[in-house]
């Protein structure tokens, strides 16, 4: 049983997580490829799963993928991520730099004999960006330039409880009831010169979602060295209401997925993961307009045991992404191919852990390109 | 590193990445949008309501009497004629001699008025005089300043100042004389009042404005002499007062000075309303928007095109500016003289045309921003939606401007409402 200080200190830390997680700081971009509909998968992935491409998640208890795989996790482990995103989006004429900073995931878990619960927020879709461009609209048979400034704050966040039991030292199994939730605060403003008698527009709208799935996944370990594991989430329904009315209906998507984990030579092991989300379970929820796609993720990736710190292992990792997004630019599919680098660093005594990752992906659709770097620090505690 | 410091260390990591991620945002898209940018387009459409509005008409009697700034006098052949009243109701009367105790007043010698008189940019004439008569008949309507017209005779002159444009010193205050036989008349008796009627004239036309009375301002005064004993000071600076009417309470006050417009061209015709002249008039337009106007769309540009109908004569060259007002009243007031005063400040949500009376073809009034205050009005409170034209120098300049209002003959000429317009829904919902 956990004792009370170290009960409290923990909430405390948590407490602390949460604010900085939720803190209002992420804006990006619409004008990018990514960030079309209702916004980029974020992916549920942990800075040490990035760091070999995801290749992992789905053994991975820091991400929120399998609810099995907390089994997998100390006995009491706070987990938060910070994500900032270094993005160029080149269209014919010029490149636009922009960068995006993003807390997508946070998570803690706590184990009971064969048990281990965890709750944990992760970012599904984010929709958080401002454009500010301008343009000339014909009113009245006569051309008149304007500015326009929109803005999407927020996203849908994916909330769940998991538990995870250990059947043997073999086989763990996991459930996980999840709650999706969120809010895109949008405005549009659209303002005319002065002195040309045309009156500007400002609107703003509230949106809100709500929905529900169960998960549920399975870690096995056939024989030492071959951890394999597979995950699934079914979705309700998923609402989304505009200004407390109910604006669309879909369903929460289903994602199902499956991942190998060898060690193939001592110190050193190989990830592969393929994921399908069918997001297309979203329609009904955006207008015509959208075009969704079903989205298939591939990944391969390396963990190599890195120099001891403070007696402990680092790991050095790397791995290659391609998936591709769910929400199109003109009808068309955008596909992601990411590169990724990451450490895992030890930290006092082993009770910490900073993960860091680098990607660099580069998405293609429609005849556009971007860019990107995406940085990721992960720090869990151990207490 | 002990559990303690990674603890702390933590403890101050978070918000330090989380506000310096937050101070390198870079936000701008530039070019990328609208390509990338989908649903944020909007779709603009155009149409022309007719009739613009449910009714215009010119009302008249503008400003309301007393509250004329500043005050005209003209003289302008057989065109205009134009004077002002000016009422002491409260003069002094008693006075402490030197080395002695409170006295009524017995003598008054040397009595003038004194008003500041400025051209405003019409031509002086080459002689001109300001003259005062006693218009004092308290047994008169006050509300009827018409009345007083005839008093204004060569038996009530209270005293004349010629001028000379040569010495005339634009915008300065000028003293005319006041016979000093009548005056003590005056103020001798308790029960006088003095009521002092301007007018100017000149062989040619002449017009000239005076400043009116403003509590410690820069209105008419009298002055005049109690005593033969020269330390004894003069009663000076006897500012206006108007003791009537005494019902309703506070109205008085409002007759302290005013204009008597005696002449003036007629300016009103079939099929048009006016704005200005004299006796200054307002015009009233009362809206009846399509409910969809104002509820389910968003309104980029509303224009109301009126069609000015030249009006030739006295001033007309002279640049004015137009005014629009919105109306506050509400339906239960039926009185559209009384409604028209009812309005808020010019220039809110529209704009100001400049007009040249003689001038014609269609002006442009650009009342998007009315036309949206007006959707934001409880549809079931029973406000009209209303405005009001006024001139900027309404009662103080015969300026006029005219236009073809609703019921013209020529439908070509009536008012129109341009409106471009997008749906209200736009952006928000992928």
């Amino acid at each position: 049983m956990p004792r009370f200080h170290e009960l409290r200190r923990g909430l405390g830390l948590a407490c602390t997580v949460a604010v900085a997680v939720f803190a209002p700081t992420a804006s990006q971009a619409q004008g990018s490829i990514g960030s079309q509909g209702f916004g980029y998968p974020i992916g549920g992935l942990s800075a040490g799963a990035l760091g070999a491409a995801g290749a992992g998640a789905e053994s991975d208890p820091n991400s929120a993928v399998n609810p099995a795989a907390i089994t997998q996790n100390a006995r009491y482990t706070v987990m938060v991520q910070f994500q900032p995103e270094f993005r160029r989006t080149s269209l014919p004429t010029q490149d636009i730099n922009t960068t995006v900073m993003r807390f997508p995931t946070f998570q803690a878990t706590g184990t009971y004999r064969r048990f281990t619960g965890s709750v944990g927020v992760s970012t599904l879709l984010d929709r958080s960006w401002v454009n500010r461009y301008s343009d000339s609209l014909q009113i009245g048979g006569e051309w008149v330039p304007s500015e326009i400034q929109t803005s999407s704050a927020g996203a849908l966040s994916d909330v769940r409880a998991a538990l995870g039991y250990v059947i043997n030292k073999h086989v763990q199994v996991g459930i996980g009831l999840h709650g999706f939730a969120g809010e895109n605060r949008t405005t549009f403003d659209r303002l005319f010169p002065d002195t040309s008698g045309v009156g500007g527009l400002s609107q703003s709208a509230a949106f809100g979602f709500a929905g529900t799935a169960i998960s549920a996944g399975v870690v096995t370990i056939p024989r030492d060295g071959l951890v394999l594991a597979a995950s699934v989430r079914s979705g309700g329904a998923l609402t989304l209401e505009e200004n407390g009315n109910e604006a669309g209906r879909g369903g929460v998507p289903t994602r199902f997925g499956v991942g190998v984990n060898w060690l193939a030579i001592p110190g050193a092991a190989i990830s592969a993961r393929v994921d399908r989300t069918l997001w297309s379970e979203m329609e009904g929820l955006g207008t015509s307009a959208v075009s969704i796609f079903d989205a298939t993720e591939l990944a391969i990736g390396t963990d190599i045991l890195g120099p001891k710190i403070g007696g402990t292992n680092s790991l050095v990792r790397a791995g290659l992404r391609d998936r591709t997004l769910p929400f199109g630019v003109n009808g068309n599919q955008i596909r992601e191919r990411a590169m990724t680098f990451g450490l895992g660093l030890p930290i006092g005594r082993s009770r910490g852990q900073v993960d860091i990752a680098a990607q660099r992906a580069m998405r293609t659709g429609a005849g556009f390109e971007e860019r990107g770097w995406f940085v990721s620090i992960g720090l869990g505690i151990r207490p | 590193m002990s559990w303690r410091s990674l603890r702390s260390w933590t403890l101050l990591a978070l918000p330090l990445v989380a506000v310096l991620g937050a101070c390198t945002e870079e936000l701008d898209t530039g070019a990328s949008c609208p390509l990338l940018c989908p649903g944020q387009e909007i779709v603009v459409r155009d149409t022309v309501i007719t009739p613009a509005y449910v009714l215009d008409t010119s009302l008249v009697g503008y400003p309301i009497q007393g509250l004329e700034f500043p005050l005209l006098l003209a003289a302008r052949g057989d065109s205009l004629d134009v004077r002002a009243v000016v009422r002491f109701d409260t003069l002094q009367r008693f006075y402490t001699p030197t080395g002695d105790t409170l006295q009524p007043i017995t003598m008054v010698d040397s009595a003038f008025l004194s008003v500041r008189l400025y051209s405003n940019g019409f031509p002086v004439p080459p002689q001109f005089f300001l003259e005062a008569f006693d218009v004092t008949d308290t047994t008169l309507v006050d509300s009827l300043p018409l009345t007083l017209v005839p008093l204004f005779a060569p038996e009530r002159l209270l005293g004349s100042l010629r001028i000379d444009s040569a010495s005339y010193n634009d915008s300065s205050r000028v003293r005319i004389e006041l016979d000093t036989m009548k005056m003590r008349e005056i103020v001798t008796d308790p029960a006088r009042r003095l009521r002092i009627g301007l007018r100017v004239r000149a062989a040619s036309s002449v017009q000239f404005k005076i400043t009116p009375y403003s509590p410690g301002g820069d209105g008419a005064t009298i002055s005049y002499r109690v005593s033969a004993d020269t330390t004894v000071p003069r009663v000076a600076g006897i500012e206006p007062s108007s003791a009537r009417p005494v019902t309703p309470v506070f109205v008085a006050g409002d007759f302290v000075d005013y204009s008597i417009v005696v002449n003036a061209p007629t300016v009103f015709r079939p099929g048009t309303f006016t704005v200005g002249g004299l006796p200054a008039a307002r015009s009233y337009l009362r809206f009846n928007l399509p409910r969809w106007l104002t509820d389910s769309v968003a309104v980029l540009r509303a224009s109301l095109e009126l069609t000015q109908d030249p009006v030739r004569g006295i001033s007309d060259t002279d640049t004015l500016r137009l005014l629009t007002h919105l109306v506050v009243a509400n339906g239960t007031v039926t009185d559209l003289r009384r409604a028209a005063t009812l309005i808020t400040a010019s220039g809110l949500f529209t704009n100001t045309l400049r007009l040249v009376p003689s001038d014609s073809g269609v002006r442009v009034l650009e009342m998007n921003g009315l036309v949206r205050q007006w959707g934001l009005v409880d549809s079931t409170a029973n406000i009209p939606s209303a405005i009001v034209f006024r001139t900027d120098t309404e009662g103080s300049a015969p300026a006029t401007a005219r236009f073809f209002s609703i019921n013209s003959a020529d439908p070509s000429v009536r008012p129109r409402l341009r409106v471009s317009y997008t749906p209200s829904k736009i952006f928000g919902r992928p």
